[in-house]
């Protein structure tokens, strides 16, 4: 037996009447307030008996087809602790309130006025009928007795129809005219139905994920109370829906130009926008992507694109947007590493570019056919040749010593190459002794100082970007900068020459930063 | 005896419980109902009708509606005092009081005041204030709709069934759901806007003239404007009645004739509506009632008598809604009743009183979500709206990371799931000691609520037993209990024109006013006031009222004219 029967001292059959009875009697001698704690613990067992006989009355329905209405949960199973299945089961067993006139009686005479009923504009007393009988989504019990003289009740609201009709105009109406709409539902002005309308809207916003922008999806938990406390655990999951559905619908196509103004506050590069959002959505077609990637800074674009649109989560990107796409763009723009699309792209522009500058001598050679120093046909096409081979060493020693600075340069905590630990922290002094080695053992001075020039840019990369330390292009260093080139010249001339002086500075820097980061490096030894 | 008090935001009553039942005190010129208006003139304080009528004569030192001004800082400058909004409302009291203790020929000293019962804490700490201002001792506050209820479930329904009051006053809105049983009354649920009233109704009518006659508001004097108010506030009334109304004025020296028709006002009024149907929704929710479960809906307070109301009502509940009980005398009533039930009346022995707290109280937490990311700035509510007062429940917290030294428990109040969108009432930190684990770190903290409204906060660290409380009297906006000695000093220094002399003085506003009003008799109405003073001057009371008898009439014979 309950508790709280036991407590207010009544029988296990007691029914509501009796439950207050017992509780207004009671509460005689634990006021509010003049005793607390009694009185809370009274009201505990009033609120646990009550709910006990509710419960029960709701078993005994079934049996007995009452109709008063006492086990009339709300429709929607909105209660704080309750979860979705007693939303189910509330609006099957909803009972059939008593059928209530309309009019009040004649008795009261400082009642309002009833020659100023409302005027009958949208029907609204009539489906005043209409809104006491209760509409389940399950098969209904026979309908309450009408009075004849009353209209006929229109068809019963269907509240799946009219949830997908709401987001339908979510997904695409602006915030005023969702409004608008909302507003002026007849069905929405009965509470049961909004209540009805508003659990399955909660459902579906989960289960669908529909694009909706951030206003509308405001608008749509303000008007349903979803946004509230008390509306259980919808309250914590619909607001974290909230980012992600406003990022669908700024993917969507017709919905650039508010995702321009977002990924790009300042204005300058929202032009883009649109096309690159163009390539993102489109299906991955490799011809295509290396198509795209002849034009100079558009990888770049599109991966600065990528990060600034979801604050560099790539994972969780919705719908339109193709994964390979997303997949090829962040790979092939991944300074320092060598990734099948950064070789790809990396070829086709040198293919394109090798093929340019052929087109180029070609013409000049035929142009050139026609003047006195004519030039014949395969020199020219040689010497194309050469340079395109030219242009792709050039890119291959680009890529080499961008991975080279990438994996010299990374946190003493990170690393990803397979190389071993070991050769990365010695590879400056090796290669300083490779310098050394060449310059004094085989006598090749120049190339030993252009050894030794590359362990000096490896250690000076390495301790800039180690120390975090960021070149700021103002004009006063502009000037400096360009005074100080020639001087500069002049020395990348003289450590070309001595190879020991780059050698001994790529040391030196490297011991350098050797001192910072021991404690990392003991860390890692541990 | 205890008075029960309605300070309301357009008009205030008092009255007090006998064995007959309750009865209001009526003011120095009869009415039951003292306009909530403050003005300043050359000797001293006026609240009510002559206030009311200096509103226009005296805009700069007259100031109305203070109540949606209560619980900030909000400083009214009138000539050259400035008071806070608990200094005006002090004033009607004391004009309260001064006609409570005439009808009763003792002193009062305690009273209970009604509040809206979505008032926050700060707001209702500020009519306490208000009320020691005033020289009396607020021990209990009453929620309106609770008044309105007491006062229509003792004389109409015997006390049985449930009920739905919906309050609309001159600046909020309040819902309560009630049962009645046995002699027990229980508040359900309550909800409610705070700034949404009787004069916002007024507010789109000013901007729908402004719009039609392409006025600025700027473009309107301040007496203009204040007449315009009147002449509208006229129109709105009479809509409650017939079909159109008209407005006729005079701005910048041209006569403006305006008609309004229901149909329009109905449809100027539907943003107002609209927001109306949120709190009405939200208390059905919490009280998990269906609209057939009810057996009445009461309508409460002056602005309820526009048929839009009534239409709103049966719109959403399919019933059309009750008004036994004066909607403007309703609040008063029922907080006379409260007053006698606290003063331990033995007629009211029988009749016990449970009521709500109407936000949620909580505290900020932070969780991991599935992605094992912390989220911070979410709401935890330990206490839930629409709980039975008194309540006391706790609730276990622990740090977030084991190097934590401090844990503080902050205190919200509101409805939403982030706190950034609640309002912060105080916050606590607690030290934690620094070689446990988090696990074990925890306290536990209690809040607890009662019946005046006061919220307090225990917290218990776990590993020590040790205590800690939090005293929620930091509110930056309000006033504490030094300032309260200073400004009641201040206070009682200032003359409230006694109340033998408020019809004269009243009168005397009402000429001023009517001095501004019609321009074109602005010859004779200065000879009347002129004589009227003379009258006073003489200080002979049976000339002093044979002089007013007439002024009275001859104003009332203008004003039928015009």
């Amino acid at each position: 037996m309950n508790w709280a029967l036991r407590w207010l001292q009544l029988p296990p059959d007691a029914d509501e009447t009796a439950i207050k009875r017992s509780y207004a009697k009671r509460l005689r001698q634990h006021r509010p307030d003049t005793d607390p704690e009694g009185f809370q613990q009274l009201h505990a067992a009033y609120q646990a008996a009550l709910a006990w006989a509710r419960a029960r009355s709701d078993e005994d329905e079934d049996d007995d087809a009452r109709d008063a209405p006492e086990a009339a949960i709300m429709a929607a199973g909105f209660g704080a602790s309750d979860g979705d299945g007693d939303g189910d089961g509330a609006d099957r067993r909803d009972a059939q309130p008593k059928p209530k006139p309309i009019v009040a009686s004649a008795t009261d005479n400082d009642f309002l006025d009833t020659e100023r009923l409302p005027p009958d504009t949208d029907g609204d007393n009539a489906r005043l009928v209409q809104q006491q009988r209760p509409t389940p989504p399950t098969p209904t019990p026979p309908p309450a007795q009408i009075d004849v003289a009353q209209p006929p009740p229109l068809p019963a609201p269907d509240p799946d129809a009219l949830c997908d009709e709401l987001l339908a105009l979510a997904t695409r109406a602006e915030p005023q005219t969702l409004q608008h709409w909302l507003e002026r539902q007849p069905t929405l002005w009965s509470l049961r139905d909004k209540a009805q309308v508003g659990w399955l809207l909660c459902h579906r916003l989960q289960q669908r994920m529909p694009p909706i922008q951030r206003d509308n999806f405001a608008l749509l938990l303000g008007f349903f109370g979803l946004d509230d406390i008390a509306a259980g655990s919808a309250a914590q999951t619909l607001p974290m829906l909230q980012e992600r559905l406003h990022l669908a619908w700024e993917m969507q196509p017709g919905n650039a130009h508010a995702l321009a103004r977002r990924v790009y506050p300042a204005g300058d590069k929202r032009y883009r926008v649109p096309a690159l959002m163009r390539q993102l959505t489109r299906p991955f077609a490799l011809p295509q992507a290396l198509w795209t990637g002849l034009m100079p800074g558009r990888p770049r674009a599109l991966r600065q694109l990528l990060l600034r649109l979801d604050q560099g989560r790539l994972d969780t990107l919705p719908a339109p947007l193709d994964r390979q796409q997303i997949g090829f763009w962040m790979r092939a723009t991944d300074a320092g590493y060598l990734t099948r699309a950064r070789l790809l792209v990396g070829l086709a522009r040198c293919a394109a570019a090798a093929l340019l500058l052929a087109i180029v001598v070609v013409l000049a050679t035929a142009a050139s056919a026609l003047s006195p120093d004519t030039v014949p046909m395969s020199f020219a096409l040689s010497r194309s040749g050469m340079a395109a081979v030219t242009i792709a060493a050039l890119w291959a020693a680009w890529l080499v010593v961008g991975m080279l600075l990438r994996w010299q340069s990374e946190p003493e905590s990170a690393n990803r190459s397979p190389a071993p630990l070991w050769l990365r922290l010695l590879f400056i002094p090796l290669l300083v002794g490779i310098a050394l080695g060449l310059i004094y053992g085989a006598g090749q001075r120049i190339p030993g100082s252009i050894v030794a020039l590359l362990a000096l840019l490896l250690s000076i990369v390495r301790v800039w970007r180690r120390r975090g330390l960021e070149y700021r292009l103002s004009v006063r260093s502009t000037w400096w900068t360009i005074f100080l080139i020639p001087s500069l010249f002049k020395g990348l001339l003289a450590l070309l020459h001595s190879g020991e002086i780059g050698a001994a500075l790529a040391l030196a820097l490297w011991s350098w930063d050797l001192l910072h980061q021991r404690r990392q490096l003991r860390w890692r030894r541990s | 005896m205890i008075v029960g008090i309605d300070l309301g935001t357009t008009h205030s009553l008092i009255g007090a419980y006998f064995e007959q039942g309750s009865r209001l005190f009526p003011n120095a010129l009869g009415e039951v109902l003292t306009p909530s208006v403050v003005s300043v003139d050359d000797s001293g304080i006026l609240v009510g009708q002559a206030a009311r009528e200096r509103l226009v004569s005296h805009p700069q030192r007259s100031v109305a509606a203070f109540k949606r001004w209560m619980g900030s800082d909000r400083e009214t400058v009138l000539g050259e005092h400035r008071f806070r909004p608990e200094e005006l409302s002090a004033m009607v009291l004391r004009s309260l009081l001064a006609d409570a203790e005439a009808a009763l020929g003792e002193k009062v000293r305690e009273a209970v005041i009604s509040v809206p019962a979505y008032f926050s804490d700060a707001q209702r700490k500020a009519t306490r204030a208000a009320g020691e201002l005033a020289g009396i001792r607020i021990e209990r506050l009453i929620n309106e709709p609770t008044a309105a209820a007491l006062a229509y479930g003792l004389q109409e329904r015997d006390g049985h069934g449930r009920f739905l009051v919906l309050d609309l006053g001159g600046g909020t809105f309040d819902v309560s759901i009630l049962e009645m049983f046995e002699g027990v009354i229980e508040v359900h649920a309550s909800a409610g806007d705070n700034f949404l009233g009787g004069e916002d109704f007024l507010e789109l009518l000013l901007q729908a003239f402004l719009a039609d006659h392409a006025l600025a508001p700027q473009a309107l004097s301040v007496q203009e404007s204040g007449q315009l108010r009147r002449r509208l506030e006229t129109a709105k009334r009479a809509l409650s009645s017939g079909q159109e109304a008209t407005v006729q004025i005079s701005v910048a020296g041209q006569a403006l004739h305006w008609t309004l028709h229901e149909e329009r006002f109905n449809r100027l009024a539907e943003p107002l509506l609209q927001r109306m149907r949120a709190p009405l929704e939200r208390a059905m929710r919490d009280a998990r009632l269906q609209p057939a479960q009810l057996d009445e809906i009461v309508l409460v307070g002056g602005a309820t008598r526009m048929p839009l109301v009534a239409k709103l009502v049966t719109r959403m509940f399919g019933r059309l809604p009750m008004r036994h009980i004066n909607p403007d005398q309703a609040v008063a009533l029922g907080a006379a009743v409260a007053a006698g039930m606290k003063a331990r009346n033995a007629a009211l022995e029988e009749v016990i009183l449970t009521d709500v707290c109407p936000y949620t109280l909580g505290t900020e937490v932070a969780s991991r979500d599935a992605h094992g990311q912390l989220r911070t700035g979410l709401f935890h509510p330990i206490i839930q709206r629409n709980s039975t007062v008194p309540i006391s429940r706790e609730d276990s917290f622990y740090p977030v990371h084991d190097e934590q030294e401090h844990l503080v428990i902050d205190v919200y109040q509101g409805e939403s799931p982030l706190v950034a969108k609640n309002i912060k009432l105080g916050e606590l930190r607690v030290p934690l000691p620094k070689h446990l684990p988090k696990a074990e770190k925890g306290v536990t903290t209690r809040f607890t609520y009662d019946n005046n409204g006061l919220l307090q906060v225990e917290v218990t660290e776990h590993h020590s037993g040790l205590k800690h409380e939090l005293i929620l009297e930091q509110n930056p906006g309000l006033l504490g209990a030094e300032q309260i000695r200073e400004r009641l000093a201040a206070l009682q220094a200032l003359k409230i024109h006694p109340r033998e002399q408020q019809d004269n003085l009243s009168l005397l506003a009402r000429a001023e006013r009517m001095y501004e009003e019609y321009l074109d008799l602005r010859e004779q109405i200065q000879a009347w006031i002129v004589a009227f003073r003379g009258a006073l001057d003489t200080q002979d009371p049976r000339l002093i009222d044979d002089h007013r008898q007439r002024l009275g009439e001859a104003l009332d014979a203008l004003e039928r004219r015009a």
